[in-house]
């Protein structure tokens, strides 16, 4: 029993360094397990025509960053229906005499305003706009001491889905900059360095189905092809199972003869 | 459980014929497919795309079940092994970080609840029984790796090290408790307290 529980210590040990080791690596690992596959209710600011009568509008951020001679503190702060999320780091907002805070601004935009982000990309779910402003001036400000680490969830639909996702970044919305991005399809999340203020949104290249360039496919493979592959993979576990069962009764009945 | 009784259910395991085994990790694979294959379900719309993951739990659930498994040996009482996989997954929130905000579906919380008693019957119960001939080392090794490597195309690869740990850990309490039920339970926790802090 001491052995056993000797072993179970080690394997705790090494499994929250592991963890440490993941969430170190991205804040989209962070956890003590990342499985379940959490569907995304995304909430859209112009949703296509099929998800309009279910679709909420997303939700604004305002936050307030207090200043002190260092800029603003390490934080993390998150729209309420959990579409972005902005990692703040020390410093990132530097010091400024008389001022005692940071408006930091999140909005949803409908990215039909902004420039398309070209060639074969097209904008999954909202763009979003962050501006911040110095409290009490109100004075703008314009660049960052330091990029802060965005996370944007983004759409997957019937129509619009692809295996890889990008976020981009723009100052001013009119020409789009890729970032390195951790991409997180089972989260439907993607994160990246935002090197300043402005627009980001969540790019990716829908593959279509070949007959209907409308609509989306996972490798050319319409959906009902996968609805299809799905059942049959359904079937086939659980039928190779019953033959397995079987098999092992039959074995157990032909020993107990012996 | 006496020296007899583990002797019977060491016996009990070694006389299954090999030809089952290898069709069960022939099945634990084909399961493992199918949790890969949750990344396609978006292209299928909401509510197909629900139907069609919980039919796919729902189908390794089953086939797990199904396939024949030989009682385990428990070397502590199930309440000590689930008392240290809680506290696995409390210190490893605690150093992994709190999970990230995301708009998640209302019926995320009993879908994840599913993902993780059918993820543990495939691995814990069918797979781990299925290497368990082959020396306890292999069994949790090579389940802990299947589990880990199951989730990278969703996660992404930051999530093997996490996903790692937890299935070491997961596959210890297999091996400590002699029953996948304890696994199950330390997992459906880690998935709720996922759900939830998000």
């Amino acid at each position: 029993m001491r052995r056993t529980l000797a072993v179970g210590l080690a394997v705790l040990i090494a499994y929250a360094a592991l963890a440490a080791w993941s969430g170190w690596l991205t804040p989209l690992a962070r956890g003590p397990l990342l499985d379940g596959l959490l569907p995304v209710d995304y909430r859209w600011v112009s949703p296509p025509q099929e998800l309009e009568a279910a679709n909420q509008q997303p939700s604004s951020g305002r936050f307030v960053l207090p200043l002190d001679e260092d800029g603003v503190d390490k934080q993390v702060v998150f729209t309420s229906d959990g579409q972005i999320t902005v990692f703040v780091d020390d410093g990132t907002f530097g010091p400024a005499k008389d001022e005692r805070a940071v408006r930091l601004l999140v909005e949803p935009v409908d990215p039909s305003g902004l420039s398309p982000p070209g060639g074969e990309l097209e904008v999954f779910g909202n763009a979003y706009e962050l501006t911040a402003s110095l409290h009490p001036s109100n004075d703008r400000i314009g660049a960052l001491e330091r990029p802060i680490q965005v996370l944007l969830a983004y759409p997957s639909t019937s129509t619009l889905h692809a295996d890889a996702h990008t976020l981009l970044y723009s100052p001013d919305g009119t020409s789009w900059q890729p970032l390195d991005t951790t991409d997180s399809p089972g989260q439907q999340q993607a994160e990246a360095d935002m090197p300043g203020l402005g627009f980001l949104i969540v790019a990716g290249e829908p593959e279509r189905h070949a007959e209907d360039p409308s609509v989306s496919a996972i490798g050319g493979i319409p959906p009902m092809t996968v609805a299809l592959l799905v059942a049959a993979g359904i079937g086939l576990l659980v039928g190779l199972a019953l033959l397995i069962r079987s098999r092992a009764d039959r074995s157990d009945g032909d020993r107990d003869r012996r | 459980m006496t020296a007899a009784q583990a002797r019977e259910v060491d016996r009990g395991a070694s006389v299954r014929p090999a030809r089952v085994d290898l069709a069960t990790l022939g099945l634990s694979t084909l399961g493992g497919g199918m949790l890969l294959a949750r990344i396609w379900l978006p292209v299928l719309g909401p509510p197909a795309r629900i139907a069609a993951l919980a039919g796919v739990l729902l189908a390794i659930l089953a086939a797990s079940l199904i396939v024949p498994a030989a009682p385990g040996r428990a070397r502590i009482g199930r309440g000590a092994a689930l008392a240290v996989g809680l506290a696995g997954v409390a210190i490893s929130l605690g150093t992994g970080g709190r999970p990230v905000p995301a708009p998640i579906v209302a019926w995320a919380l009993p879908l994840t609840l599913l993902a993780a008693v059918a993820e543990e019957a495939l691995y814990r119960r069918a797979m781990y029984g299925a290497l368990e001939r082959r020396g306890a080392v292999v069994a949790i090794g090579v389940t802990a790796l299947a589990f880990a490597l199951v989730h990278v195309p969703l996660y992404g690869l930051a999530a093997f090290p996490v996903d790692l740990g937890a299935g070491l850990l997961l596959s210890w309490q297999r091996w400590a408790s002699g029953t996948w039920s304890v696994p199950a339970a330390t997992h459906a926790a880690a998935n709720l307290l996922m759900t939830a802090m998000r």
